[in-house]
């Protein structure tokens, strides 16, 4: 599968190819990518991911692609991702008791 | 609850650990046969790592979370992780390092813990079995190799 970030969209890309993985299945499922545009506010798709994974309290979970963490706040574009992105989406680290 | 209750939920929920999410996030599923649901970390660079979350009576009661090295022996001890739910100390009743973790039966059944009931987060996003082994693997990635 196709990856790209860090490349700058050029005037004649609009969009990119979406999908969201999360342990609760996949948006959109199978092996499909949604064509979105760049100028999309990730945290619009990702909300469209819960909810079609029927996911509630997603708020604060985090969005990756490779290592790199996502601002789900800014657009695809301001996340420098384009071509075929493939988003890991779930909860952060779990908090707790920590250490003795 | 029934066992067959049980291992239906576990059933379920490890429906999700697809090969596209495994090989991704860079996860062996070593087994998902109920009650175990063991699975390998790995990531250039880092000691590979195991976690198997005991799922008897889930979701009654939270996974028991047994800390492995990467060919699937126990570990008896932790290096230091700061800021990390991986306690390298004994636990009470394991006598072994735990993780001391909202959603993991060790948290819950500490002393410290008690009154952190799980039935506050069980039905919560992020508290299924993927949801756990996420958020193990993500203190994974930010703990020391």
């Amino acid at each position: 599968m196709i990856m790209s970030e860090g490349k700058q969209p050029t005037p004649s890309d609009h969009h990119l190819e979406v999908a969201v993985l999360t342990t609760s299945g996949r948006w959109p499922a199978g092996d499909a990518y949604e064509k979105e545009p760049f100028a999309k506010p990730l945290e619009e798709v990702l909300r469209q991911a819960a909810h079609a994974l029927n996911l509630v309290g997603t708020d604060g979970w985090l969005a990756t692609v490779g290592d790199r963490e996502l601002d789900p706040k800014k657009s695809f574009a301001e996340n420098t991702l384009t071509g075929k992105v493939l988003i890991q989406f779930g909860p952060r680290a779990g908090g707790g008791g920590g250490r003795a | 609850m029934h066992e067959a209750a049980c291992r239906r939920l576990f059933d379920d929920a490890v429906a999700g650990l697809t090969h596209e999410l495994c090989s991704t996030r860079g996860w062996t599923l070593v087994t998902s046969t109920f009650p175990i649901l063991e699975v390998g970390f790995e990531a250039p660079g880092r000691t590979p790592f195991r976690v198997r979350l005991i799922c008897d009576d889930w979701n009654e009661l939270p996974p028991s979370v047994l800390l492995l090295d990467g060919s699937g022996a126990p570990l008896t001890t932790l290096p230091s992780s700061p800021g990390t739910p991986f306690n390298g100390s004994a636990h009470p009743t394991t006598g072994r390092p735990f993780v001391c973790m909202v959603s993991t039966r060790e948290y819950h059944t500490h002393t410290s813990h008690v009154g952190d009931r799980w039935e506050n987060y069980r039905d919560r996003a992020g508290y299924e079995l993927g949801g756990i082994l996420t958020q193990l693997w993500r203190a994974w990635q930010a703990a020391r190799p």
